[in-house]
C-alpha cells in the first residue's frame, strides 16, 4: 500500500482520517504544487532534447578542438596494474544482460504476436520525443528534473568514460585527445554531470523515503539502483580526489581547479599519508569499476531496463486515439473471448508489464483512485508483472519443453478474479488519464478492457447493474432501462427535420439525447440552434439505435459489433456521409472505432459544429443575461481521447457577460465525472463518488455553474451537486449547464442572430 | 433430472407504454415499431429454476426448452438455450394463431407427451403480456400432474420436490411427487447471463418444428376455433381527474358543502 502521504491537488484525494470528503465545510485545500503549472510543463519536454544533447555533447566539443600534447593531462589508469581483468568481465557482463533480456523475451512470447507499424513517423516521433526526450516524464517538474539530472548524469559519464577508454587506444605519439584545454573542459563535465547525477539521486531519495510525493511501491530494485548509482558517483569523486592530491596538486594546483568536487575532495584528506592514499585508491578502483559493471548487470534484471524499453515501446503504443479499443475480428471463430490467461495477452501487452518503472503516475491521475476506489493502474500492471514473472515463466517453460502450457499450473491464482479482482477492472473509468500520464507509455485502458470482455463474454461474471444494461441493450437497443420515453419523445412539439438523404449532415442524437430527461432539453436546443443558422440537417428519430460503445466499454465486444452494424446498414441505407454527435462518447465510437467496422464517415462533436457556426456569424449571442462566471469541465472522450478541448471554450467565450473560469485539472489533465467506461449503470464502491471530487473542484474556482458538452457528465455533475451540497438552499447551488444551453439562452428565439450567409445550406 | 421448461415470446415489458395503442375496432393491441419481442422474464427465470435444480442434482438430464409462437418464438427459445438448455422445441403452425390460455395448453400438454414426462415441468407464474398465468396449471391438469405454482425456491430431495411458495401473507413450505407441475415467480432470483459461447451454441442449435398434425391435433380443437375465451372489446382505461374547489364565506359553510358533496357522492 502506498503510505499516506499527502498528495495530489485536493485534500479529497486523501483525507485526513475521519474526515468526510465531500462535506462542503472542509476547509479550502492547499495550494497544489502542480497548480497553474501544467500547461507550460507539457511544453518543457519538447527541449528535453536540446537541453541534454549538447550538455552532453560539450565533454566531445571540447576533444575536437587542437590542443598542446604538453599541456595538462593525467595519466590514464593512473595507479592501476592489470586493468585488462576489466575487458575480461566485458563478455561476462553482457552475458548477464542478455541473459536477464532473455528470460523475459521467453514470457513475453507465450503471447499473441500481434504487432502493428502503421504510422511509422508518428511512431518515430513518439520514440524520440517520448523516448529519448522524456517529455511525459517532464509533465511532473519534480520527477522530470529529478530524471533529468539522473539521465543527463550517467549519459554524459558513459560518454566521459567511453572517452577515456579511446584515448587510451590512441597512440600516444601521434594523437592524444585528453590533453591541454580539452583535458580542462573534460574533466570540468565530467565533474559537473556527476554533481547533477548525485542530486538526482537525492532528489529520488527524497521523493520514495524522505517525503513521497506520489504513489509510491517500494522495492528492492529501487534501492539496488538508486544505492549503487549513488555509491558510483561517490567512489567516482573520491577516487579523483585521491588522484589528484597524490599526482595533481603539488605541481600542477591550477589544473586541479577544473575538477572541483575532486580538488574538495583531495583537500580533505591532504593529511593522509601519500601511501596509504595510492593504497586505498587501488582497492577503491577496483571497487569503482566492479560496481560499475555490476550496475549495468542491472539492465538485465530490474527497472532499470527501461532506459532501453520505454523508448521501444513509445514506438510500439499505438498512433491512433486512447479512445479506441482493439477489435477482436472473426469474433464468433475465437477459442476464447478476452483475456483470462496470460497468453490471451498480446506480446506487446505482456512486452508492456516489463516497462512498467512503478512511478505510480497513472494511479495518481486515476479518478477511481483519487475517490478512493478500488483501481490503481500501477498495480494492475504491476500484479500481472508478478504474475507474469511467476506463472509466465512456468508457461514459456512448459510450451518450451513442448508441454500443455498449463503443466503442473493447477496450483497457480486465478489471473482474473485472484490476482486482479473483479472490482478492480469495474472501477475503470476508460478515461485515458493513466494512458496519457504514463511516461513510459503504457496502455492500461485495452488490457483492462481485455479482462472485462473475458468476465463477461467468457464467465458472465458483472455487477448485477451491467448485466441489466446488457440486457436492455440487447434487447431495447438503448442502455436506459426503465425510461419513459421513445426515441421520439422529446420531438413534441418541435419541427424536427427527418433524415431524408437529402441533408448535409445527420443529427446523431443517440439514446441519452433522447431518452433522458435531463438530457432532452439539450437536444432540443441543438435541433433549434441548428436551424437558426440555417444548417441542412435531419435526424433518424425512431430509426436510430445505440452505436454500441456502452456494450464495448462494458466488455461485450459481441454485443457492440452486432449493435455497430446494424447501425452501419442503417446508415449506409441512408446514404449518410456526414454525422454531428450530440454524444462525446458517440462521437469517439463512430470516429475511431466504426471504421475497422467499414463505417467511414465524417464525424462532428455538436460542440465542434456550432463553434463553427458562431465563429462564421451564423450565430450571433447576444448579451441580455446576467453576468456569470462558470468553469468548463471536459469530457474525456472529446478532450483527452480526441484532442478537443478548445471548441466548446470558444463558443463560452463568445456568450456576452460569461467569464470562464478553469479547475485546476483542466483540457489534458481533466477529471473524469465518474461515468466513463460503463460506470454510469454502476453502484460505485469506495470512499468516495467521482463525481462529488469533481464537483467540489468545480465549488473550489467560485463558478456560478460549471458546463460540458456530455450528456452523461451532466448527469453526473447534477447527481454530484445534489449530495456535495446537499445542506444548500437549491438556489444557492452550482448550475450544471451543457454548453448548448447557455448558448441558446444567448440567442433568443425569434430573433435570428444573422441573416444566413450566401451558399450556406438550406 | 429431466426438465420440459415452457415458454412465450412476449412484447418487450420495458417498452413504455407510450408505445403502445388500442385498435379498439378490431381489437387489437398497435406497437410502435422498434418495440422488440423478448422472452417472457417470468419464463426465463423458469429456465434459471430448471437450470439450478439440475446442478443441485448432479448436473445430469436433459432440459428442453418448448414454446408456443410465430417464427420469431425461436428467439425466446434460443435464450433458453443459451443459458444452458440443451433442446429445443417449437409449436409453429398458422393454425395455432388466435388461441387462448386452453388450446394453448392442450396444444402444449401433447408436445409434453411427445418428448416424453420429464421429472419438472416449469412455467413461469404468467406471462408479463396478457399476465393470465393458468397455462400452466392447465397443462398439469390435462396432464394429470399435481401443480404448484408461484415459487420462490425448489428442491429435489428423496424423489420429491420441495417447495417454497409466495402467498400473500408470507411463505408456504410444500412438497409434491414428481412428475410435477412447476411455476415460478420472480422472488426465485435473476436468470444467469448467457456466455458467449453458449449464445453461439445455442445459435447453432436446431429447434424441432411442429405442425398441429405432428401432435395429432385436429385444427379445429386450436386456435381461434378451439379457443374458449372470447374477445368482447378491448380498450384502454381512461384515467381522469377532476378538481373542484367549494366556493363559500366561512369555513363552516365550505365544510357543510363538502360534507354535502360526499354524501353526494356516496364517499361518506
Amino acid at each position: 500500500m502506498p503510505p499516506a502521504a499527502p498528495r495530489g491537488p485536493l485534500p479529497i484525494g486523501r483525507p485526513a482520517a475521519g474526515g468526510c470528503p465531500s462535506h462542503p465545510e472542509d476547509p479550502p485545500p492547499p495550494t497544489p504544487v502542480r497548480r497553474g503549472r501544467l500547461r507550460r510543463t507539457v511544453k518543457i519536454g519538447g527541449i528535453a532534447v536540446p537541453i541534454w544533447v549538447p550538455l552532453a555533447g560539450l565533454g566531445l566539443v571540447t576533444a575536437a578542438e587542437t590542443g598542446r600534447i604538453d599541456g595538462p593531462h593525467r595519466e590514464l589508469f593512473f595507479n592501476i596494474a592489470d586493468f585488462w581483468v576489466l575487458y575480461a568481465l566485458l563478455p561476462l557482463l553482457v552475458a548477464v544482460v542478455v541473459y536477464g533480456v532473455a528470460r523475459r523475451a521467453r514470457v513475453w512470447r507465450i503471447g499473441r504476436p500481434d504487432f502493428h507499424f502503421d504510422q511509422p513517423r508518428v511512431r518515430l516521433r513518439r520514440m524520440l520525443r517520448g523516448g529519448a526526450g522524456t517529455e511525459r516524464v517532464l509533465r511532473d517538474p519534480y520527477a522530470g528534473v529529478m530524471h533529468l539530472c539522473i539521465m543527463s548524469s550517467i549519459l554524459v559519464l558513459f560518454l566521459v568514460t567511453a572517452l577515456l577508454a579511446i584515448d587510451d587506444y590512441l597512440p600516444d605519439d601521434k594523437v592524444r585527445i585528453l590533453v591541454g584545454d580539452r583535458y580542462l573542459g573534460y574533466s570540468l563535465v565530467g565533474d559537473l554531470f556527476g554533481l547533477i547525477g548525485l542530486i538526482g539521486v537525492g532528489m529520488a531519495v527524497a521523493h520514495r523515503w524522505v517525503r513521497p510525493r506520489t504513489t509510491w511501491l517500494p522495492s528492492t530494485e529501487d534501492k539496488l539502483i538508486l544505492g549503487g548509482l549513488g555509491l558510483l558517483l561517490v567512489t567516482g569523486f573520491l577516487l579523483e580526489g585521491f588522484r589528484i592530491q597524490t599526482s595533481e596538486i603539488a605541481e600542477h594546483r591550477d589544473w586541479s581547479y577544473w575538477s572541483p568536487v575532486g580538488f574538495v575532495v583531495a583537500l580533505a584528506v591532504g593529511g593522509v599519508e601519500t601511501a596509504a592514499l595510492l593504497a586505498a585508491h587501488k582497492a577503491l578502483w577496483w571497487f569503482h569499476m566492479v560496481l560499475a559493471l555490476s550496475w549495468i548487470g542491472l539492465l538485465g534484471f530490474t527497472k532499470l531496463n527501461h532506459l532501453a524499453l520505454a523508448p521501444a515501446n513509445a514506438f510500439l503504443k499505438s498512433p491512433g486515439s486512447s479512445g479506441k479499443l482493439p477489435l477482436i475480428a472473426n469474433i464468433e471463430e475465437q477459442e476464447h473471448f478476452g483475456v483470462s490467461q496470460l497468453e490471451h495477452f498480446t506480446q506487446k501487452q505482456l512486452f508492456e508489464l516489463d516497462v512498467c518503472v512503478r512511478c505510480g503516475r497513472c494511479t495518481d491521475h486515476c479518478p477511481a483512485d483519487i475517490a478512493g476506489q478500488p483501481l490503481s493502474p500501477m498495480h494492475i500492471i504491476q500484479d500481472l508483472k508478478t504474475y507474469a514473472t511467476d506463472v509466465g515463466e512456468r508457461k514459456a517453460g512448459n510450451l518450451a519443453r513442448g508441454a500443455p502450457i498449463d503443466d503442473g499450473l493447477d496450483d497457480a491464482p486465478v489471473m482474473v478474479g485472484e490476482v486482479i479482482r473483479d472490482e478492480s477492472l469495474w472501477a475503470c473509468r476508460t478515461c485515458g488519464a493513466c494512458v496519457q500520464e504514463c511516461p513510459v507509455f503504457i496502455e492500461h485502458i485495452p488490457t483492462i478492457v481485455d479482462m472485462r470482455r473475458s468476465l463477461v463474454m467468457e464467465e458472465a461474471r458483472m455487477p448485477d447493474t451491467v448485466q441489466s444494461t446488457l440486457e436492455t441493450l440487447e434487447r431495447q437497443g438503448h442502455p436506459w432501462r426503465g425510461t419513459p420515453h421513445t426515441r421520439e419523445s422529446w420531438m413534441d412539439g418541435l419541427d424536427v427535420p427527418r433524415w431524408t438523404g437529402e441533408q448535409e449532415y445527420l443529427y446523431f442524437v443517440g439514446c441519452t439525447g433522447a431518452l433522458v430527461d435531463r438530457v432532452q432539453p439539450i437536444t432540443r436546443s441543438v435541433v433549434r440552434l441548428l436551424r437558426e443558422a440555417g444548417v441542412s440537417f435531419g435526424v433518424l428519430a425512431g430509426q436510430e439505435s445505440c452505436n454500441g460503445d456502452p456494450a464495448r466499454r462494458l466488455g461485450n465486444e459481441y454485443l457492440f459489433q452486432i449493435l455497430a452494424e446494424g447501425l452501419i446498414a442503417t446508415l449506409d441505407g441512408g446514404g449518410v456521409k456526414k454525422i454531428v454527435t450530440h454524444c462525446p462518447h458517440c462521437f469517439n465510437t463512430f470516429k475511431n472505432e466504426y471504421p475497422d467496422l467499414g463505417g467511414h464517415y465524417e464525424v462532428l462533436h455538436h460542440s465542434t459544429l456550432l463553434e463553427r457556426l458562431v465563429e462564421e456569424g451564423r450565430l450571433r449571442p447576444k448579451p441580455g443575461a446576467a453576468a456569470q462566471t462558470v468553469t468548463f469541465h471536459d469530457s474525456c472522450y472529446l478532450g483527452r481521447h480526441n484532442n478537443l478541448y478548445e471548441a466548446p471554450r470558444n463558443i463560452l467565450k463568445q456568450i456576452p457577460n460569461l467569464t470562464l473560469v478553469e479547475m485546476p485539472r483542466n483540457r489534458e489533465r481533466g477529471l473524469c465525472c465518474g461515468a466513463g467506461g460503463g460506470n454510469m449503470w454502476m453502484e460505485e464502491q469506495g470512499r468516495a463518488r467521482v463525481n462529488e471530487v469533481r464537483v467540489a473542484e468545480a465549488l473550489d474556482t467560485g463558478a456560478d455553474s460549471a458546463c460540458t458538452v456530455c450528456p452523461f457528465c451532466v448527469q453526473m455533475f447534477e447527481a454530484g451537486v445534489g449530495s456535495v451540497q446537499m445542506g444548500t438552499d437549491e438556489s444557492q447551488r452550482l448550475g450544471v449547464f451543457d454548453v448548448v444551453e447557455l448558448l441558446d439562452v444567448a440567442l433568443p428565439e425569434g430573433e435570428p442572430a444573422a441573416e444566413p450567409p450566401s451558399g450556406a445550406a438550406p | 433430472m429431466d426438465a420440459i421448461v415452457c415458454v412465450k415470446q412476449i412484447p418487450d415489458p420495458e417498452t413504455p407504454a407510450a408505445a403502445f395503442s388500442v385498435d379498439e375496432a378490431a381489437m387489437r393491441v398497435v406497437e410502435a415499431p422498434g418495440v422488440s419481442p423478448v422472452i417472457n422474464p417470468f419464463d426465463q427465470q423458469a429456465v434459471e429454476a430448471a437450470l439450478r435444480l439440475r446442478e443441485a442434482d448432479g448436473g445430469a438430464g436433459t432440459i428442453s426448452v418448448l414454446s408456443l409462437g410465430p417464427d420469431s418464438a425461436r428467439d425466446a427459445i434460443k435464450t433458453g438455450l443459451a443459458m444452458g438448455a440443451d433442446e429445443g422445441y417449437q409449436l409453429n403452425d398458422p393454425a395455432f394463431e388466435g388461441g387462448d390460455a386452453w388450446t394453448t395448453a392442450l396444444a402444449l400438454a401433447k408436445a409434453i407427451e411427445k418428448i416424453g414426462l420429464p421429472d419438472v415441468l416449469i412455467f413461469g407464474r404468467q406471462a408479463a403480456d396478457l399476465d393470465q398465468g393458468t397455462v400452466g396449471s392447465i397443462v398439469a391438469e390435462l396432464l394429470g400432474l399435481p401443480s404448484v405454482t408461484v415459487l420462490r425456491s425448489a428442491e429435489l430431495a428423496d424423489g420429491e420436490i420441495r417447495v417454497s411458495r409466495v402467498v400473500a401473507d408470507g411463505f408456504e413450505s410444500i412438497s409434491t411427487p414428481t412428475p410435477a407441475v412447476l411455476t415460478i415467480s420472480n422472488e426465485f432470483g435473476d436468470p444467469r447471463y448467457p456466455q458467449l459461447r453458449q449464445i453461439m451454441q445455442a445459435a447453432r442449435k436446431q429447434v424441432t418444428v411442429w405442425t398441429p398434425a405432428d401432435l395429432g391435433l385436429d385444427p379445429g380443437e386450436i386456435g381461434a376455433t378451439g379457443a374458449r375465451v372470447k374477445m368482447h372489446a378491448l380498450y384502454q382505461p381512461r384515467n381522469e381527474t377532476e378538481c373542484e374547489f367549494i366556493e363559500a364565506d366561512t369555513a363552516e359553510e365550505k365544510a357543510g358543502l363538502l360534507a354535502a358533496k360526499l354524501r353526494e357522492a356516496k364517499l361518506v
